[in-house]
């Protein structure tokens, strides 16, 4: 096996395959892996290919919508993938997390209208309380663990207007700049868990293609570091 | 052949290959079971609440389709074999003659996770051989114990292999190496747990976090010796370099000399902390010896599997004591299934002796089997033409 453990006699079969999100995060894992030297063809997403062999350098690159790539790399339909923690923790997938990239940098957070008791006073919910999330899963148990009786409303978008139309009392999503939750009026009541991009593996591919894995991992390691380092 | 007769059939609720295949898988597995010497043990399809409470498996109790019977009493239908064959061996064959040889085949029942798809009853089929493999008049327990870790594994390929999977990988650790590495480094039992528990998720990156939040400070078992009058080697802080060699340590995975690899970071580390070695110590290095003898015996005596020796393989089930695999199909994106020697379940049932066992999911299996065929049919290495599972 060469050094970098690709594997390109092998055929299909000996490919590495990579899931890749579509959406805010695709041109920052392109970017991580053109730093880790993977010489990517341009990849559009509006050009509707959604599978990039790369079969000089072992590798595949398949792109699903975000909350798919668990699920492809959990079933070993791909090797490896790049999905934010949020969608992770959201799919509870079984997978390995090798890497945390530092990219996709945002916080699950609590929030609510500022003018409300919850926001004003940031105490604790009262009981029955209703939070609208598009993470019911990890909402769940995040209340799970803190022993509060509320009601979740699972919503797919546009979370923040909840509290406004009279849908919720507070709101757990996710946050960067803090931008649209300042928009809405809402004040973050508490910050739940920091979220970033992660660099995840099947657990069968972490042993049989474990050189493939480790050399990528240890490229997109050194890029990632490297990045951390120019922006300090 | 069995895999001759099998088409791919789709099944009632969606099992692969429908009830012809199961038979036809089952009954291949059957012919090696007693061609090595393993008679069938009936388990019952409901079982007691308690009996899963025993085993103290947290996943298992909350996946189990619970029953009340007509006094309100909690019964469950069987999630796995394991627990139930553990306690009918330490209740109705507690006096039958060791060593015990016990295979069981049949379908489990597990509550449906509405996330995964996963199907609620499944066929599963294993084996156990309890009690000590020791020839008269020999002594030393590693002789037998080898004997019996190989037995375990051996059964389990020639399974497979008569099943008709042709390419096998076997994922192979021993359960004290976790244990023993992070007591090495003095951490709290509290501690310890919380690690064991990240790694047997594989979550490397929360991984990094807590060593190193555990490590930033001196090294607790080289305070306790130093304040017991042990030695006279000050408490060094560990910090990043012992972090690194910890993830070093667990991420080792590979062929067998990845045992001698993880033999030589232990030894670093000893050297970095000083002192004489301990009970960590010894038990680390001896699960290791333990692992490398297992190792060598399957490559020497089954060079068709390929052996993966990993040793982060973690099993959160601390009933395990010695070697545990797992055993995977090439295509297939999840583990047949595995197992190891697990003493410690025994003991939960109140029997003092050793136990080895395996066991793997007859649906996994069939779509291995079928996948082979697949790739069989498509793939020609040389066009390439991207003939794995993925497409």
């Amino acid at each position: 096996m060469p050094r970098d453990g690709i594997d390109r006699e092998g055929g299909g079969a000996g490919l590495l395959t990579i899931a890749l999100p579509k959406g805010r995060l695709l041109h920052d894992c392109l970017r991580a892996l053109r730093g880790a030297g993977l010489p990517l063809p341009e990849i559009e997403e509006e050009a509707r290919q959604l599978v990039f062999q790369l079969e000089a350098d072992g590798m595949r690159i398949v792109l699903a919508r975000p909350s798919d790539v668990p699920t492809f790399v959990e079933h070993g339909a791909a090797d490896v993938g790049i999905a934010g923690k949020d969608v992770l923790v959201e799919s509870d997938a079984r997978v390995f997390e090798l890497l945390d990239l530092g990219f996709g940098k945002g916080r699950f957070v609590l929030a609510a209208p500022g003018d409300s008791e919850i926001g004003r006073t940031k105490t604790w919910l009262p009981a029955g309380v209703r939070i609208a999330t598009k993470y019911p899963n990890f909402t769940r148990k995040w209340l799970d663990g803190k022993n509060v009786r509320a009601s979740v409303i699972y919503l797919r978008g546009a979370v923040e207007l909840a509290p406004r139309i009279g849908l919720a009392d507070a709101i757990v999503d996710l946050t960067s700049t803090g931008k649209t939750l300042a928009e809405n009026d809402l004040k973050v009541v508490e910050e739940i868990l920091p979220i970033s991009a992660r660099f995840i593996c099947n657990v069968v591919s972490y042993r049989l293609k474990a050189d493939q894995v480790d050399y990528l991992e240890a490229r997109l390691g050194a890029s990632a570091s490297a990045e951390a380092g120019e922006v300090r | 052949m069995v895999a001759a007769v099998m088409q791919p059939i789709s099944g009632p609720s969606g099992q692969n290959g429908g009830p012809s295949v199961r038979r036809a898988l089952e009954g291949a597995l059957v012919e090696t079971f007693c061609r090595f010497g393993y008679t069938e043990l009936e388990v019952p399809y409901l079982e007691e609440w308690e009996t899963l409470e025993v085993a103290g498996d947290p996943q298992l109790r909350e996946r189990a389709v619970k029953v009340l019977d007509p006094q309100g009493k909690v019964r469950v239908l069987r999630p796995d074999f394991t627990a139930s064959v553990a306690r009918m061996v330490a209740e109705e064959l507690g006096g039958a003659p060791r060593p015990l040889r016990l295979f069981y085949s049949g379908t489990v029942f597990r509550r449906a996770d509405p996330r995964r798809f996963e199907p609620e009853e499944f066929g599963q089929a294993g084996a156990e051989l309890i009690g000590d493999l020791s020839l008269p008049g020999e002594e030393a327990e590693n002789g037998a114990g080898l004997r019996a870790d190989f037995e375990c594994i051996r059964v389990a390929v020639e399974c497979l292999k008569g099943a008709g999977l042709r390419e096998l990988f076997l994922v192979i650790s021993h359960a004290s190496l976790i244990p023993s590495w992070l007591q090495l480094f003095g951490l709290e039992a509290a501690q310890a747990r919380v690690l064991r528990s990240v790694l047997a998720r594989h979550d490397f990156v929360e991984l990094n976090r807590k060593l190193g939040a555990s490590l930033s400070g001196p090294c607790r078992a080289c305070e306790k010796a130093a304040a017991a009058g042990r030695t006279t080697v000050l408490p060094v802080p560990f910090g990043e370099e012992a972090a690194s060699i910890a993830l070093g340590f667990l991420k080792s995975r590979g062929g067998v000399e990845v045992i001698q690899r993880g033999r030589d970071m232990a030894y670093r580390l000893l050297e970095a902390r000083g002192g004489h070695p301990g009970e960590a110590e010894t038990a680390l290095l001896g699960a290791l010896d333990e692992l490398e003898a297992v190792c060598l015996k399957v490559l020497e005596s089954v060079p068709e599997v390929r052996v993966i020796v990993d040793l982060g393989l973690a099993r959160e089930l601390e009933y395990y004591t010695g070697m545990v695999f797992d055993v995977c199909a090439g295509g297939l994106g999840r583990p047949l299934g595995g197992g190891g020697r697990y003493d410690g379940l025994m003991a939960r049932f109140g029997r003092n002796e050793p136990a080895r066992g395996f066991g793997f999911r007859l649906d996994r299996l069939a779509e291995a089997l079928s996948r082979g065929r697949q790739l069989a049919c498509h793939g020609t290495e040389s066009t390439g033409k991207g003939a794995g599972p993925g497409c």
